[in-house]
């Protein structure tokens, strides 16, 4: 496995993080463009989208809180 | 990752200061519940680990058995090994079992694309199953969580550099797990 790609994916995964996109950092690394791509896109079409949480509830919420 | 200032609320809390750990919950409970509920799908169940791991936190501290580094590293050190604890229990057989996937909720949409969503979401929870237990953590870690490699380095007990290849591996296993 290339170093590079390592590298080049850890920069590309944050601004995935930060909702700014990936095209700048690909068109950047075109030589790698094609295989970071459809792996960037996982992440950001299928992974992203299991990202909302639902809301506690405040009852159980209150019952867990520690007792010291 | 702790900030300078927080040294003070963790010395307190390492003491079994009640304020001091009553702070520590309200400031990490939400973090430790949305980590959960990524690897259980289920919120009455995250609800029930994430009880579960501040209980352990208080009873290591009173036992004299608190964090070593990083307070925060430990604690989602605590709840990865009760949600590990939870599927060993049941086996690992899947990731999230239907009967305790959350229901479809009530939607003012479309509610065929609501349905779809949620089989959407149980595909990748069967996705993340099928990959090890590593590779998930990091995928749930970075993208559904939002750590930074740092901060997923420090909770995995691992360096950057190892994570960077981690998440790389972790992402192209999980393409090809969901191609179909």
């Amino acid at each position: 496995m290339p170093l590079s790609l390592i590298e080049l994916m850890a920069q590309c995964t944050d601004p995935i993080l930060a909702a700014t996109g990936i095209n700048k950092y690909l068109d950047q690394h075109p030589e790698h463009a094609h295989v970071l791509r459809p792996l960037l896109e996982t992440i950001i079409v299928e992974v992203q989208q299991l990202r909302s949480v639902p809301a506690r509830s405040a009852a159980i919420a209150n019952n867990a809180a520690p007792n010291a | 990752m702790e900030e300078p200032a927080q040294d003070a609320l963790l010395e307190r809390a390492r003491q079994a200061d009640p304020a001091a750990l009553t702070a520590l919950y309200d400031r990490y409970v939400n973090k430790i519940y949305s980590y959960v509920y990524h690897c259980v799908g289920s919120a009455e169940l995250a609800e029930d680990i994430t009880g579960q791991v501040f209980m352990r936190m208080l009873e290591a501290i009173k036992a004299g058995r608190p964090w070593q580094t990083s307070f925060f590293g430990w604690l989602y050190r605590i709840a990865h090994n009760l949600v590990i604890d939870h599927y060993r229990e049941r086996s690992r057989a899947s990731f999230v079992d239907i009967d305790e996937a959350a229901p479809v909720q009530a939607h003012e949409g479309d509610p065929f694309q609501s349905v779809e969503t949620q089989m959407n979401k149980a595909r990748l929870h069967a996705a993340l199953a099928l990959i090890t237990e590593e590779q998930a953590q990091v995928i749930t870690l970075r993208f559904l969580e939002g750590l930074s490699i740092a901060e997923t380095a420090e909770i995995m007990g691992k360096t950057e550099g190892a994570i960077k290849a981690l998440q790389y591996r972790a992402v192209l296993a999980l393409k090809r797990v969901m191609e179909p």
